[in-house]
């Protein structure tokens, strides 16, 4: 396996651990909402300081992400070399998969 | 006559060998096709999502607006949360096929996953619109 082949497949095992805690998070709160949805979205509306950061570095997540299917883009027109962008496109998705992983988790431990 | 069936199976060898490559060859085509459709996809999504996130940001700072829109949309806001939770499920199962492509490099897995990812990227917008229409988008 070359170098940059393990790199991958350590940033695609990174994002995928970091996916599974916000996954894991997201279903509660889901079945949170689902059960008490009344009195999760007024504990969001209590603690708004905290609740909507969480949602804006949330949404900061999903920003990283579409830079990173920006730049994959990029690569198929010729504006930028394969090399580099397997270097920075895990870079992007692992960031922000950590991001929404952080976010998630809070947000569901402000609401609970 | 020995001569002959050997003739026979070497020709029949190299035109298995030929229609062989020729099928690679033609995998080779459609999955460089799929790529592309594929990051037609993801830049499509990718430049709606950076509107709508970029949309959000601008709302989502007026907090006690978000919140209280938030608090008075409850039912909407679990929908998107179940979009998200779908793009998650998305996203986990196509990067973990990308990653198997990578170690086992059989193509089936790349093609694969980039659908789970494509089907990801589409639930995530259609988080994203209805949040951004639930904070009054």
């Amino acid at each position: 396996m070359s170098a940059l082949q393990a790199y991958l497949v350590f940033m695609t095992a990174l994002g995928g651990l970091a996916g599974i805690v916000a996954l894991y998070f997201m279903l509660r709160l889901y079945m949170l909402l689902h059960s008490h949805g009344k009195y999760t979205t007024a504990r969001i509306f209590l603690r708004k300081g905290e609740t909507i950061g969480m949602l804006i570095l949330m949404t900061v997540s999903f920003i990283f992400f579409a830079f990173g299917r920006i730049l994959s883009f990029l690569w198929l027109l010729g504006c930028m070399s394969e090399h580099l962008m397997l270097l920075l496109r895990p870079v992007l998705d692992v960031s922000a998969a950590v991001i929404l992983s952080y976010a998630i988790t809070s947000f569901y431990k402000e609401v609970q | 006559m020995i001569i002959s069936v050997t003739l026979n199976n070497r020709s029949h060898a190299n035109l298995f060998k030929k229609r062989s490559r020729d099928l690679h060859e033609a995998i080779a085509g459609m999955t460089d096709t799929f790529a592309l459709i594929r990051e037609g996809v993801f830049i499509c999504f990718g430049i709606f999502l950076l509107f709508c996130s970029f949309s959000l940001l601008n709302k989502l700072s007026r907090r006690e607006i978000s919140a209280a829109r938030i608090f008075l949309e409850d039912v909407l806001f679990s929908r998107i949360i179940l979009a998200m939770l779908c793009f998650l499920v998305l996203s986990l199962v196509g990067s973990g096929l990308v990653g198997i492509y990578l170690i086992s490099e059989m193509e089936v897995f790349r093609v694969a996953g980039g659908i789970f990812l494509m089907g990801g990227i589409v639930f995530l917008s259609l988080a994203l619109y209805e949040f951004n229409r639930i904070l009054g988008g």
